[in-house]
């Protein structure tokens, strides 16, 4: 039927018009040029304590004023927009691309907000989908903080218009006491700063001219420099490690984990739960010092972004609760059992074969004394291979595997079996002889692999089965099956 | 789960062979250089020599059969399973569904000899799924067969 002549045109609906291209924040050159001028501080601390440091210092002046016009150019040639629900970013001076990020691919998005951002009232928000670079797939350096929200939000609701999550109002589901931090961060810097302060004196030493220093200091020679520089070392090692972590929140968005941490640069991550790969429970010496653990959740992001979320001091006692929030309706009561005893001749043998070579090899030298002592390494060497095969074990549930290793260090490793990528079982002739294996659990970077040792074949075997078929199943029909 | 397993090409032996004398040569420059720093006389460096030569050739060559031997994949109906190796024996399973991509490839030898190599890559670089020596033919089949089996859900 043919519409009669005069009647107005039938209305169509007009698509919604896409949003402007944005451009980072206006202060982004400046602070970008800072962040790379400040790497070069050691020689800006060398320039201002030489008397011949007046060269160095106008190379270093030079230098920032080329990064700030190239972080210029790179402002104006950097802009982004939302086209439905993927984010598309332009970037690039000589070389042009433009990267698009669907929002249901996303593994993590997380916002850095350090002391020279907060002055500026700007952040630095990366998103992380799966892949092995080293860099953050998009990261936008910077944006107002209220942008960088709007950017979450936006990614969440595109993520949620995909079916990718139901919604859900925010919570905070654990918090990291300070107090445990300020433990942990006391006896966990003092070891390694020790080392390094002594480094970075000797390597200075030369370039600094200690006379004109030394005019500042207090009478009393060169053990009081050191005594003070010391303590001040671990003083600001142990501040350095509270301000990273402190006030450590870890809420729940949706079906969304957000950790949000820092004192002087605030972090704030976003983890989509249903992209968590595996769990690694560390108890380090300092960890058992302090009576704490560090929890790290891994997922499949490239940017080597699994460093950010980590949460070093969580107590002892509120390791379960923490893990079970984490991957909240994930069956984790996995029963962990030993290995057979087998294992412990080969766990003897791992740890003390380098004392009798080492004492061999200083014997030949003419160094029998010294030959001697080195054998009476043998005891603890011993020690330390029969803990490590009593610590040694794995267990499983219908959701994950456990697995647990190690002899100074304790690690506690819960993969998902629904994220397992696959699976090898290895035995060498000396495991062959004794029915032992290793079972290889491959992840996606940046874990990557786990492997349970010395296992029982047969066990070995049935575990690298079941987990290959059983990935497929999802976690819901698990849980139906329970 | 029981999945029959098949050997791979036999002629991937002859390519072995030629890779292990190319690497053994280099391997027989390098001990000839140390043999040359120490101070060893004519004679004992002779038996020396001959008894590198024939250990840095030999035992590659002679190894090659056993790795042969026990090189094998086959094809269940969720996992590629591979079993290979002469000291340590692996067994590696990856999961159909969780395939990103399948590559062929075909060095210089490989082509010569009609042979292809096929690598299973997952979202982890750990895993551990190339077989070598397939018969060209033979490898496009079980590439189409892997692909048709790849499902089309998020992998990672």
């Amino acid at each position: 039927m043919q519409p009669f002549e005069g009647a107005p045109a039938p209305r169509v609906p007009r698509p919604p018009a896409e949003p402007d291209w944005k451009r980072l924040h206006i202060a982004s050159p400046i602070l970008n040029s800072l962040a790379a001028g400040l790497r070069f501080w050691p020689f800006l601390l060398i320039a201002v304590l030489n008397e011949a440091g007046l060269l160095l210092a106008l190379v270093l002046l030079g230098g920032l004023l080329v990064a700030f016009a190239v972080e210029v150019l790179r402002y104006l040639r950097f802009d982004y927009r939302f086209s439905g629900t993927t984010l598309v970013v332009r970037s690039g001076v000589l070389v042009r691309r433009t990267q698009t990020v669907p929002a249901d691919r996303v593994q993590q998005v997380s916002r850095n907000e350090k002391l020279r951002h907060r002055l500026f009232g700007v952040a630095e928000v990366s998103v992380e989908v799966a892949g092995a670079g080293s860099e953050p797939d998009v990261k936008l350096s910077v944006v107002q903080t209220a942008e960088a929200e709007r950017i979450r939000i936006r990614l969440q609701d595109a993520r949620r218009a995909l079916g990718a999550m139901p919604p859900d109002p925010d919570r905070i589901v654990y918090r990291q006491p300070n107090r445990s931090l300020l433990r942990w961060a006391a006896f966990a810097s003092p070891i390694f700063m020790i080392p390094a302060i002594g480094a970075g004196l000797g390597a200075l030493s030369d370039a600094i001219d200690l006379e004109r220093a030394w005019r500042w200091l207090p009478e009393g020679g060169e053990l009081r420099f050191l005594v003070l520089a010391g303590l001040l070392g671990l003083a600001a090692a142990t501040a350095i490690n509270v301000a990273r972590f402190y006030d450590m929140r870890l809420m729940q968005a949706d079906r969304d984990l957000r950790l949000d941490y820092g004192l002087l640069t605030r972090r704030r991550l976003e983890l989509p739960a249903e992209r968590i790969q595996a769990l690694v429970v560390k108890l380090s010496p300092a960890g058992r010092l302090s009576a704490t653990v560090a929890v790290t959740v891994h997922n499949a992001s490239s940017g080597g972004e699994a460093t950010n979320s980590h949460m070093p001091a969580i107590p002892r006692g509120d390791r379960r609760i923490l893990l079970d929030r984490l991957v909240p309706g994930i069956d984790l009561n996995a029963k962990v059992s030993g290995h057979p005893r087998a294992a412990l001749r080969r766990s003897l043998i791992r740890w003390t074969w380098p004392v009798p070579i080492a004492a061999v090899a200083t014997w030949a030298g003419l160094q029998s004394v010294s030959a001697g002592l080195l054998l009476l390494a043998l005891a603890p060497a011993a020690a330390l291979g029969a803990r490590a095969w009593r610590v040694l074990g794995h267990g499983e549930t219908t959701d994950v595997v456990v697995s647990r290793r190690g002899a100074i260090r304790d690690h506690t490793e819960v993969i998902r079996k629904a994220r397992v990528q696959s699976v090898s079982v290895a035995a060498s002739w000396f495991q062959r002889r004794k029915r032992l294996a290793t079972l290889q659990i491959h992840v996606a970077q940046p874990l990557g692999r786990v492997s349970i040792r010395d296992m029982d074949e047969p066990d070995a075997a049935g575990l690298a089965y079941r987990l290959a078929l059983e990935g497929q199943h999802g976690e819901a029909d698990n849980a139906d099956r329970r | 789960m029981e999945v029959d397993t098949i050997p791979i090409d036999p002629r991937v032996r002859k390519q072995w062979r030629i890779e292990a004398l190319a690497g053994s040569g280099f391997t027989l420059v390098g001990a000839a250089l140390v043999l040359m720093l120490l101070p060893l006389g004519w004679v004992w460096g002779a038996v020396l020599a001959t008894v590198l030569a024939a250990l840095i050739f030999g035992v590659p060559q002679g190894l090659i059969s056993v790795r042969y031997r026990h090189w094998r994949y086959g094809m269940g109906d969720d996992v590629l399973i591979l079993e290979y190796g002469v000291w340590t024996r692996r067994q590696s399973m990856t999961p159909y569904f969780r395939v990103q991509n399948v590559d062929i490839s075909q060095g210089p030898l490989e082509r010569w000899l009609g042979l292809k190599r096929l690598t299973i890559k997952t979202a982890s670089a750990f895993t551990d799924a190339t077989i070598p020596g397939l018969e060209a033919a033979e490898a496009e089949r079980l590439r189409l067969r892997i692909l048709e089996r790849a499902g089309r859900d998020a992998a990672v």
